[in-house]
């Protein structure tokens, strides 16, 4: 049972640490940094797009048409 | 049809939002495809090992950080001699894009110099140079936050994007100019003597690809949003005459 459920993460790990040899720090320190870089600025812009799209919407309710 | 069509905000709005979800399915197949290609099924480079895998990021967040400052100088001299609205809003939108790409190149660079170059920074001409456009675009997104009046922010920050210019033409061609410094040349030419190996120049094309593709959905996505807030603001501004 525990083989069934055993996660098989840290032996990936272990894998990846190997497979990258001595540089494995500066490579994934590259990797996890512009990831977050990249996730934020894409989480970032589409938040900011959804927020503007509603508060618009609203106004443009409110002010029916007026405009 | 004439491309200044698409100075209108809503024949803007109508086009970006079909050509949308094409362009971010592509970025990210593109994006994912040559990431994993490059980390997984490249071989370690024989002088720098494993490191070598930096360049599938450092390179195209390198290109694209000048790329994107040159797109934002063509929008700003769009806006200053023919005064369209939407380029003065899409030089505004790609700029924290840029910005983003720039810090990109910057750490992945720092992550590659420690091994390789025993240091995580050096006053270098094309890593100072980068930082000064780092600079430049932080001093670009806080002047267009600092004014009121949106024609005043457009005007001011064009003319700072074209004093910029200056140092992202000199990130491109600093190796050149001074030939000096640890950064090596350029690793993709035309001509082939100078490219890296085949092995790792078809995964950082997928990747060059990816970062084009991932640039322009968002600068798309964030130009619409300027179009929304400015259109927000105007409507918000009436209500409060009223």
């Amino acid at each position: 049972m525990d083989k069934v459920f055993a996660i098989p993460l840290p032996g990936f790990v272990d894998w990846l640490l190997a497979y990258l040899g001595k540089y494995a720090a500066q490579v994934l320190g590259s990797y996890m940094a512009s990831l977050i870089l990249l996730v934020a600025i894409i989480w970032l812009s589409l938040w900011r797009a959804a927020r503007t799209k509603r508060a618009l919407a609203q106004a443009e309710a409110r002010a029916g048409g007026r405009v | 049809m004439s491309v200044w069509e698409y100075a209108n905000p809503k024949r803007f709005m109508d086009t970006s939002a079909r050509v949308l979800p094409w362009l971010a399915a592509l970025a990210a197949l593109c994006l994912i495809t040559g990431l994993i290609w490059g980390f997984f099924f490249t071989p370690d480079d024989f002088r720098q090992g494993s490191t070598v895998r930096i360049i599938y990021l450092h390179v195209p967040a390198a290109m694209m950080a000048i790329n994107a400052w040159v797109m934002m100088l063509v929008a700003s001299l769009i806006w200053l001699i023919r005064r369209h609205h939407v380029s003065a809003l899409a030089a505004r939108a790609a700029a924290p894009v840029g910005l983003t790409f720039t810090l990109i190149a910057l750490i992945t660079g720092a992550f590659w110099g420690q091994p390789m170059w025993g240091t995580w920074w050096a006053w270098d001409p094309r890593l100072t140079s980068f930082l000064i456009l780092f600079l430049f675009y932080l001093g670009y997104i806080a002047l267009w936050s600092a004014i009121e009046d949106s024609d005043a922010a457009a005007d001011l920050t064009s003319v700072l994007c074209m004093v910029g210019s200056v140092f992202a033409l000199l990130s491109r061609y600093a190796v050149n100019f001074w030939n000096q410094g640890l950064h090596q040349g350029a690793s993709l030419s035309l001509d082939k003597e100078e490219n890296v190996a085949d092995v790792f120049w078809v995964p950082l094309l997928v990747c060059i690809a990816g970062f084009v593709l991932l640039f322009v959905t968002l600068v798309l996505i964030r130009t619409r949003t300027e179009i929304r807030a400015r259109r927000l603001q105007h409507l918000l501004l009436r209500e409060r005459m009223q």
